[in-house]
């Protein structure tokens, strides 16, 4: 009956330890593995975004720019994004690019539109820039970007 | 008495073990399922395929850029890594129907031909090389890139192997 309840106490010790132990590396580490993954995506997209930016036409350009700031909006919604600056600064930095091709293309209307999205974007992480500190951005990328995007 | 002590040592190690599985298990699922409870609409699932395939692509590129910056891989080392990237954008690109999200892969894709065609070319074996250099070229040109000259996808993809093995050890960007 002694050896019992010595061998009852060092098991349902060691489980109870080990279950706690156990409960939180695995909240832990997977917490780890998915802040990783959600890195890996948004770097992976925005990226590959921003490469058919800077080689593709007007019209792919348009088109990744476009798919990579609803691809964030999703992300967004990831608890593992939720303290991720770079993808908020990445989407900004994406809705100002969007509105230097609209820029160049003559869309003026939604040119603006695009830079009240960047400001949108960059209040969201506290950052409340001027709308004439963006404009002075879109201006810059557009002199950038003049001799290799075509309007259209 | 050490006898009892070396019982007690190992039954409570025994169930520690058991304990520390147990625990694990639900912890980690329960957090992965915390992760993709906003995603549990069509549109949602279709969502995560392409964050899963992206970030696993990205994450495999950043392998291979660090590869191929480092002297000490061959090219058996560099191709078998090249073609994990090739291996997992066909196997995407099933799962995946968002067509710009497809232009995205297969310029991933493309960049992995023109790295391809680096390591063949440093190996001397130049037709292997032409080849690759010219299904970069071809998968480039429909994503719809303005320079698709030899010249320039070498220069680009030198840098981005700077800038991608750099990726995993000094930031995101």
């Amino acid at each position: 009956m002694k050896a019992l309840k010595f061998c009852s106490v060092a098991m349902s010790s060691g489980l109870l330890i080990g279950t706690m132990v156990g409960w939180h590396f695995g909240r832990t580490i997977t917490d780890g593995r998915l802040i990783w993954e959600e890195m890996f995506a948004a770097a992976g997209y925005g990226q590959l975004a921003l490469r058919q930016y800077e080689e593709a036409d007007a019209v792919h350009a348009r088109q990744a720019l476009l798919s990579f700031t609803d691809f964030a909006r999703s992300m967004s919604k990831l608890p593992s994004a939720e303290h991720d600056h770079a993808l908020i600064i990445d989407t900004g930095r994406s809705y100002l690019l969007l509105a230097a091709i609209e820029q160049l293309a003559g869309n003026d209307s939604l040119s603006h539109r695009y830079v009240l999205s960047a400001q949108e974007s960059f209040k969201s992480m506290g950052r409340d820039i001027p709308e004439g500190d963006l404009n002075n951005q879109v201006a810059k990328i557009v002199k950038a970007a003049a001799p290799v995007i075509p309007s259209s | 008495m050490l006898k009892k002590a070396a019982l007690f040592a190992l039954l409570f190690v025994v169930a520690a073990g058991i304990g520390l599985f147990v625990g694990w298990q639900p912890s980690s699922s329960r957090e992965r399922l915390r992760e993709g409870r906003a995603f549990g609409d069509p549109a949602g699932r279709d969502f995560l395929r392409t964050y899963d395939l992206i970030a696993h692509l990205w994450s495999v590129n950043v392998g291979s850029a660090m590869r191929l910056q480092n002297t000490k891989y061959g090219p058996e080392g560099r191709r078998e890594y090249l073609n994990l990237i090739l291996d997992a954008a066909q196997k995407g690109k099933a799962t995946v129907t968002d067509p710009t999200t497809l232009t995205l892969i297969d310029v991933e894709t493309g960049i992995t031909y023109v790295r391809l065609a680096m390591v063949e070319e440093a190996a001397g074996n130049l037709p292997a090389s032409q080849t690759w250099m010219q299904k970069a070229q071809a998968t480039l040109k429909h994503a719809g890139w303005k320079d698709c000259s030899d010249a320039h996808l070498k220069k680009l993809v030198q840098a981005l192997n700077k800038q991608d093995s750099c990726d995993s050890g000094c930031g995101k960007h």
